[in-house]
């Protein structure tokens, strides 16, 4: 079989939102993958969805005789496009270091929703879970960018999952979280480190993200002008 | 080389359950320790349990991993139980993701008060509604020979095992005609997959072990 078109194309559906797609997105566009994105009506177009959420990711492949992959799950999503990419080792045990960061991420952010319907003594509570988890995740970032020759990223000399992990996971906080709890944002820009602003910077400068930095805007400038 | 492990977390089923089953299954050396709490809190690496340490036979400390998930994913990986085609992998991956997914929608409504509480009871009966029947898709699609994919034991069939054995249990009472929906026992493809994940030579040990370690699994709703 000769088909010229094999290289697969992408949809990820989800809201038109930062939420849990961002590192997604990122990913798609640093892989220079052929990508589109839906926003499903929603709940109308809920019961579509193999496991009844968003987001989901459908490859193509081109081929007509072949199914499209569908992958539901942000995070399952998300190792696939990582290791389909190359954006993480193959070695299985640095390739759990930036699997055990981005869950790290997503449990403080987790953490953050979780307080929101709370009251009083309980929200009090759970809001120090997310702040002691951000302190930590704050802390790793700062060590790790240190260690790493202060080059800005978190591992290696080139862009990985990791770094688009956490620029997503600072972003949604304080330009997704914030429309929940105007605080969050500048609570969270108080406590970036100068090892944080410098991933930041390097992520958003690194000519892979050009695209996607043009599209969704500059996180840094946002930062930085506030 | 000799790998041993330490899986340090409470003596509870908890988040860990899928993760002793997958350390029994590898067929690897490993022991449990459940750390003063929360005067060990600041010794682990993210200030949460678990953690796994795995140790070279110089009994230098090669790796710390913590998250649970994570964890597992690479005790699988490694020992053969999640496949290396990345696909093929994704498809397991995701499928325990959602049982995860389930099984904390359940620990946050345990926590849960007033209008929150009963947004997550609806929340949980739609999506264990939801994962059923995609778990059970997912059995048939494989000839419901009580695998997920392929004929040989493998990662999801294990947390899947765990998943469902935890909500075997009638439940606390608000979420019992919910927690219902998950009950193997009617689900014939699971009963299947139950049984065939009992029976699998490679959980022996666990099996044993868990007639002496009652108390633990007893402790299902903690």
């Amino acid at each position: 079989m000769t088909a010229d078109n094999t290289t697969p194309t992408y949809v990820l559906r989800y809201f038109d939102i930062i939420g849990l797609a961002e590192t997604s997105r990122m990913l798609l566009t640093a892989a220079k993958a052929e990508w589109t994105e839906e926003h499903p009506e929603w709940p109308q177009e809920k019961p579509n969805q193999p496991f009844g959420h968003l987001p989901v990711l459908v490859e193509k492949s081109g081929a007509e005789d072949e199914e499209d992959f569908v992958l539901s799950e942000s995070g399952s999503i998300e190792r696939y496009l990582a290791r389909k990419f190359n954006f993480v080792p193959t070695d299985n045990k640095q390739m759990a270091r930036h699997e055990q960061l981005r869950d790290q991420h997503l449990d403080a952010i987790i953490a953050f929703f979780a307080q929101l319907s709370l009251v009083d003594e309980a929200k009090k509570e759970k809001r120090e879970d997310f702040d002691a988890m951000l302190d930590k995740v704050i802390e790793i970032h700062t060590s790790l960018i240190r260690k790493n020759d202060d080059c800005g990223y978190l591992f290696g000399e080139e862009l990985t999952f990791a770094d688009m992990s956490a620029y997503a996971f600072y972003k949604l906080l304080v330009m997704y979280a914030v429309t929940f709890e105007a605080d969050v944002a500048p609570f969270v820009k108080d406590k970036i480190t100068p090892e944080v602003l410098h991933l930041l910077r390097t992520v958003e400068s690194d000519p892979l993200l050009h695209e996607h930095v043009e599209k969704k805007g500059s996180f840094v400038a946002h930062i930085l002008t506030e | 080389m000799s790998q041993q492990y330490v899986l340090r977390y409470f003596n509870i089923q908890g988040l860990c359950e899928a993760l002793r089953l997958l350390l029994t299954a590898s067929g690897t050396n490993w022991t449990e320790e459940t750390p003063e709490w929360p005067r060990e809190k600041s010794d682990q690496p993210l200030g949460h349990l678990p953690v796994l340490v795995e140790s070279s036979k110089g009994g230098k400390d090669d790796v710390v991993l913590s998250e649970t998930l994570v964890i597992e994913r690479y005790i699988a990986r490694k020992y053969g139980l999640l496949p290396t085609d990345i696909l093929a992998a994704a498809r397991q991956e995701q499928l325990r993701d959602q049982l995860h997914d389930v099984w904390s929608t359940h620990m946050e409504f345990m926590h849960s008060t007033g209008e929150r509480s009963t947004e997550l009871v609806t929340k949980f009966e739609q999506d264990a509604t939801r994962l059923v029947s995609v778990h059970v898709a997912a059995l048939r699609r494989n000839g419901n020979n009580g695998h997920y994919f392929g004929e040989a034991l493998s990662y999801v069939d294990i947390a899947a095992y765990a998943f469902f054995k935890f909500f075997s249990d009638a439940g606390p009472k608000s979420l019992k005609a919910k927690v219902g929906l998950l009950n193997y026992t009617r689900i014939p493809e699971v009963s299947k997959l139950m049984a065939t994940v009992e029976a699998s030579s490679s959980l022996a040990p666990y099996f044993t072990a868990e007639k002496e370690n009652g108390a633990r699994l007893a402790t299902r709703f903690k």
